[in-house]
Parts: structure tokens; C-alpha cells; sequence
């Protein structure tokens, strides 16, 4: 093998050298940018609600209203998704027709909710916990299921429920995720649909303040208690099927379940989400 | 009096051009504008609720003979489609200024 000379070796390391603490930077620099929005977005609510302790923002609306809190924690006691926990674990355990079950795709049997979302390199986009469970289904041969509720939301139930209490941690270390990022602050902080309203208006500048009957709850802890058992549904629902309520309610259409606008923004609420514990599923009015 | 009738003649007739030129839109082509702003709204991710009912309520109208009620809930839509597609364009340019500052 032709040697090549020692200079020349030098100046490719230096290069191979530069280049890797290029990178390295690079996901420094994201994830700085993106802890700079979290302590600010703390900050706000900390200043709105100053008696709330931080880990209790996971609660939702009842970290911030005393009688709500009452109420839920006395629903805690039977709680209205314990059923579809259960039915969660038997589908969770069913096998395929492959006779692979979702355990399969899952680690740890299925106490993974804490490495979602996430920003897959591979495929370019988010990856929510329910994507990967229909995901996880396609590449065993069935369908994919529905993903507002029913099978889907109870799977993920059961996958939340013995996920309780590790912590939210999203990561934002590339071009591709922090363009997500971004993506979903925008989506986030817009005003949408005929009534001109975003979610940050409800859930920032009102969070705490009536809307008709109900007490608007603030955006930091939104999603680590998803999914919900939620009283007006009557069954238990994913994040998506909110997100698309949400956005109904401000006279914008909605956009589809797992669709790239409300992965990225389930990516942005969660990374600013950090810090915090998984504590679903949960229930709501 | 040639002359007379020959300019009242050419007066109707321009009348008649003029009035031609000011009728509003047929129900039809305000229906097939009122679509393109939607999707326009639409690829921007700006789409509103009810635009694409309204739309659709104008057809059924139209197919039914209802050409002035078609007309009127297309102007609807068509407005709709309007008000999202300029929501959209602000927002996307201006967002970042309703981030709150601390």
C-alpha cells in the first residue's frame, strides 16, 4: 500500500478533526437554542402562577385550580381509564397473525413512552408513540389502526401506564429536528381559523381563565399525561384527537391524526415539556 | 335626424356593454374561485373550518337551479378563502412576534 506522506496525513486529520467538532457544535447549538425557549416558556408560567410548583404542571389544569383538583383526585380513586389500561395490556400481549406481538418492536415491554416523541434521522420526520405502534403493526402484516381513539389509544394507555413517572426528555440535536422544532413552535404560536385564535392564547396569555364552563389549562406539562379518559368523549382519546378539537373549536379545519403538522407540534409542547415525568394516562372533563 | 337615431343607437349600445362589463360573477366561476383560494389556503396549512361545506352548499344550489343562492354562499366561501389565505401569509412572516419576550 502506497504510503501516503506525513503532512499530507496531518491536514487529513485536521479536517476529519474540524469537521467532527463542526458537528458536534452544530447539536450543542440546537439543543442550547432549544433549552433558551424551555427556560423562558418555564419562566412565563412561573411568573403567571407563581404558588404552582413545577412538577406539578404535569397535572394539567388542576396544578393551577384547587376545587378542579379535588374533584380529579377523587376520580383517581376509580379511575375512568383503569378499563382501558386493561384492554391496552390484553392488546398489547395479543399476537398477530404472524404471531409476533407488539413486544416484538417494543423494549422493556413496553415501558418506552419516555423515547417519544422523538426525531427519526432516517426517516426525516417525528415519530409519536402512536405512529410506532402502527408502525410496529404494518411491519408485522395488519392494518394500522385509527389513530384518534379506541384500539390505538388503549394500547398506548397501557404503554403510558407502566411508563408513570420516568422523565420527558426530548432531544433536539440535528438540522432535520430542530426544522420540526421550529415547525411546531410556529404551528403553536400562529393564529388559526376564523375565530383568529392559537394555542399559546388559550394556553399562555388565558391559561387559568374560564372559557364558558372550563378552566384553560397551561401549555407547560400538556402532553405528559396523554392519553386522556376524557368525560365529554366518554372513552379514552390520543393527543391528536385534542389537537384536532382544538383546532376545530377555533373554526380552522383540522389536521389529520399523526399527520407532519401535529407531530411537530406534539415535538415542540413536549420538548418544552421537559423536565418533567410521563404520568399518563389520565382523565379529563 | 339620421344622425340623431344613428347616436342614440350607438348610446344603447355602449349602455348595453357597459352593463355587461359591471354584471357580477355567475354563481359558477364564483364557486371556482371560491375553490382555488381554499386550496391556496389549504397548501399553506391555513384552511378554515366551513369553507369546504360552503362550497359544496353552492353546488348543491347551482345543480338545483338556485343560481343567486349559489351565488350568495359562494361570495361567502370566496371571502373565507380570502381572510385565510392573507391570515396565512401574515402569519407565516409574523408569528415569531407573538412569542411572548421575558
Amino acid at each position: 500500500m502506497k504510503k501516503i506522506p506525513l503532512n499530507r496525513s496531518f491536514a487529513l486529520l485536521v479536517v476529519l478533526a474540524a469537521m467532527f467538532a463542526a458537528v458536534r457544535v452544530e447539536a450543542a447549538d440546537y439543543q442550547a437554542r432549544v433549552q433558551a425557549d424551555i427556560q423562558a416558556f418555564r419562566n412565563y408560567f412561573a411568573a403567571q402562577f407563581p404558588d404552582v410548583k413545577f412538577a406539578d404542571y404535569a397535572d394539567g389544569v388542576y396544578a393551577i385550580d384547587e376545587d378542579s383538583r379535588q374533584q380529579w383526585k377523587e376520580m383517581e380513586e376509580f379511575p375512568p381509564y383503569a378499563l382501558s389500561v386493561e384492554d391496552g395490556k390484553a392488546l398489547f400481549e395479543k399476537p398477530f397473525a404472524n404471531g409476533k406481538t407488539y413486544g416484538s418492536c417494543f423494549a422493556n415491554g413496553g415501558a418506552v413512552r419516555q423515547n417519544y416523541p422523538y426525531y427519526d434521522e432516517k426517516k426525516g420526520k417525528v415519530v409519536t408513540l402512536e405512529m410506532a405502534i402502527n408502525d410496529c403493526r404494518v411491519a408485522n402484516g395488519e392494518k394500522p389502526l385509527a389513530c384518534k381513539a379506541g384500539d390505538i389509544a388503549k394500547i398506548s394507555a397501557y404503554m403510558a401506564f407502566i411508563s408513570r413517572g420516568n422523565p420527558v426528555d426530548v432531544k433536539v440535536q440535528s438540522e432535520g429536528a430542530y426544522k420540526a422544532y421550529m415547525k411546531g413552535k410556529e404551528l403553536f404560536y400562529a393564529k388559526h381559523g376564523k375565530l383568529n385564535m392559537s394555542c399559546a392564547g388559550c394556553h399562555m396569555q388565558y391559561a387559568g381563565r374560564r372559557l364558558r364552563a372550563e378552566i384553560l389549562s397551561p401549555a407547560l406539562g400538556h402532553t405528559t399525561h396523554f392519553p386522556v379518559y376524557r368525560s365529554k368523549w366518554g372513552e379514552i382519546g390520543t393527543l391528536h384527537k385534542r389537537y384536532g378539537g382544538c383546532s376545530n373549536d377555533t373554526g380552522a379545519k383540522s389536521f389529520a391524526p399523526q399527520s407532519e403538522e401535529y407531530c411537530n407540534l406534539e415535538f415542540f409542547e413536549t420538548a418544552m415539556s421537559n423536565g418533567l415525568i410521563f404520568n399518563g394516562p389520565a382523565s379529563r372533563k | 335626424m339620421k344622425r340623431k337615431i344613428l347616436s342614440v343607437s350607438v348610446m344603447l349600445v355602449l349602455l348595453a356593454g357597459v352593463g355587461e362589463l359591471r354584471a357580477e360573477p355567475a354563481a359558477k366561476e364564483l364557486i371556482e374561485q371560491a375553490e382555488a383560494k381554499r386550496k391556496e389556503a389549504a397548501a399553506i396549512g391555513f384552511e378554515w373550518r366551513e369553507t369546504a361545506s360552503l362550497i359544496k352548499s353552492a353546488r348543491t344550489a347551482l345543480e338545483g337551479g338556485q343560481e343567486a343562492e349559489a351565488a350568495k354562499i359562494a361570495w361567502q366561501a370566496l371571502d373565507e378563502g380570502e381572510q385565510a389565505l392573507a391570515q396565512g401569509r401574515y402569519m407565516q412572516q409574523n408569528w415569531e412576534t407573538l412569542v411572548p419576550k421575558l
